[in-house]
This record gives structure tokens, C-alpha cells and sequence, in this order.
């Protein structure tokens, strides 16, 4: 019998991996209904990935000791570092282009795009990403200083 | 070793190549472990010049 946590583990990566694959697979029929309702079933799904993806990762934060801990801090600072770059990077290449634009193409049921468009909205996504993580960074930074120059706890 | 003092066999394995410095709490424990005090279990890098 698998252990509480275990079992919960196995939810939330469920809740976090079905919600996307839901919306990929009904693509077809999402593009026959109204703005308001495709906005909001991605909504949700988007909203179910991230709360399941932030649970599961406080899980496995509480599980990991200080040597794993240490792992996961460097290589997620130098792999999101090195991974931004890369894209940028990647962008540059016309081939790389090419693929995002057939993309667009096939998921968006739309024949020919405008190429200039959707290069120029791909950007704009990936800016808004690493935008909005430095910002979040610089938050959670400033709290982290924050708590941990409080007071010290009454020794009583 | 690894699981008396609740870590994962790559922690002690690291700390005893001197790779990786464990935090005060993990060298009390692995001390305490060994029934030693911190100073007879680790030793302080000489400083470099």
C-alpha cells in the first residue's frame, strides 16, 4: 500500500500533467467555441499545473536533505540562467524560427502566419517570463533578508 | 552513518571527500554519531594564503 505521501505525490503530478494534455488534446474542439470559455478552461488548467507543480515542489523541498538541497539551488540558478540564454540565443537561428512559426501554424489551425507576428509574440512571451521571474527573484529575495534579520526569539 | 543521522548516503559521501561542508546541525549530528565532539570528527581548512 503506498504511503500518504506517496499517494498525494501521485495526485498532484496527476493534477499537474492532465490539465495541459486536456486542453492539447481538445485543441481541435476549442477552436469552435467562444473566446470567453477557451480563456477560461485554460484558466483553470494553468491555474490546476501551477498550484499541483508549487505543492509538489514544498513536498519535495520537506523530503530532500542539505546536500540535495545545495544540488537543486545550483543547478536551478545556472539552469534557468543558461536556459534563458539559450532561447535567446536559439531565437537567432533562422531554422529555430521556422519550427516556432510551423508551430503557431499546427496548433493554431492557422495555414500561413504571419511569420514577423509570431516570432515577435513568442519573444514578447518568453520576455514576460524571465521578466516576471526576476521580479518574483527580487521578492522573494528581499523577504528572505527580511525574515531572516528579524529579532532574535525570547530565549524563554 | 547516512541514516542514523538522517541524511542521504551522497551528503556523507560528499562531506568525507570534502566536497561539501555541512551545515552546524548535520555536524553536531554526525559527531554525536561517532560519540565525538565536532573538532575531533572535522578539522578546519588551513587558510590560504
Amino acid at each position: 500500500m503506498p504511503s500518504p505521501t506517496r499517494s498525494r505525490v501521485l495526485a498532484l503530478a496527476v493534477i499537474m500533467v492532465v490539465p495541459p494534455i486536456a486542453i492539447l488534446a481538445s485543441i481541435p474542439w476549442l477552436r469552435h467555441q467562444p473566446d470567453g470559455l477557451v480563456f477560461l478552461l485554460t484558466g483553470i488548467a494553468a491555474t490546476l499545473t501551477v498550484l499541483a507543480s508549487i505543492a509538489l515542489a514544498v513536498i519535495n523541498d520537506r523530503q530532500i536533505d542539505e546536500w540535495q538541497r545545495s544540488n537543486a539551488r545550483f543547478s536551478s540558478q545556472w539552469g534557468w540562467t543558461v536556459g534563458a540564454g539559450m532561447v535567446a540565443l536559439l531565437l537567432a537561428l533562422p531554422p529555430v524560427r521556422d519550427l516556432i512559426v510551423s508551430g503557431a501554424a499546427v496548433w493554431g489551425g492557422t495555414p500561413n502566419p504571419d511569420s514577423r507576428l509570431v516570432i515577435t509574440t513568442f519573444t514578447f512571451g518568453f520576455m514576460a517570463v524571465v521578466i516576471t521571474q526576476a521580479i518574483c527573484t527580487m521578492l522573494l529575495s528581499l523577504g528572505w533578508h527580511v525574515w531572516m534579520s528579524r529579532d532574535a526569539r525570547d530565549p524563554s | 552513518m547516512a541514516t542514523r543521522v538522517g541524511v542521504s548516503r551522497n551528503s556523507i559521501n560528499s562531506i568525507e571527500n570534502g566536497h561539501f561542508d555541512p551545515s552546524l546541525p548535520l555536524a553536531f549530528a554526525i559527531a554525536e554519531a561517532f560519540g565525538c565532539t565536532i573538532e575531533e570528527v572535522f578539522e578546519r581548512d588551513p587558510p590560504s594564503s
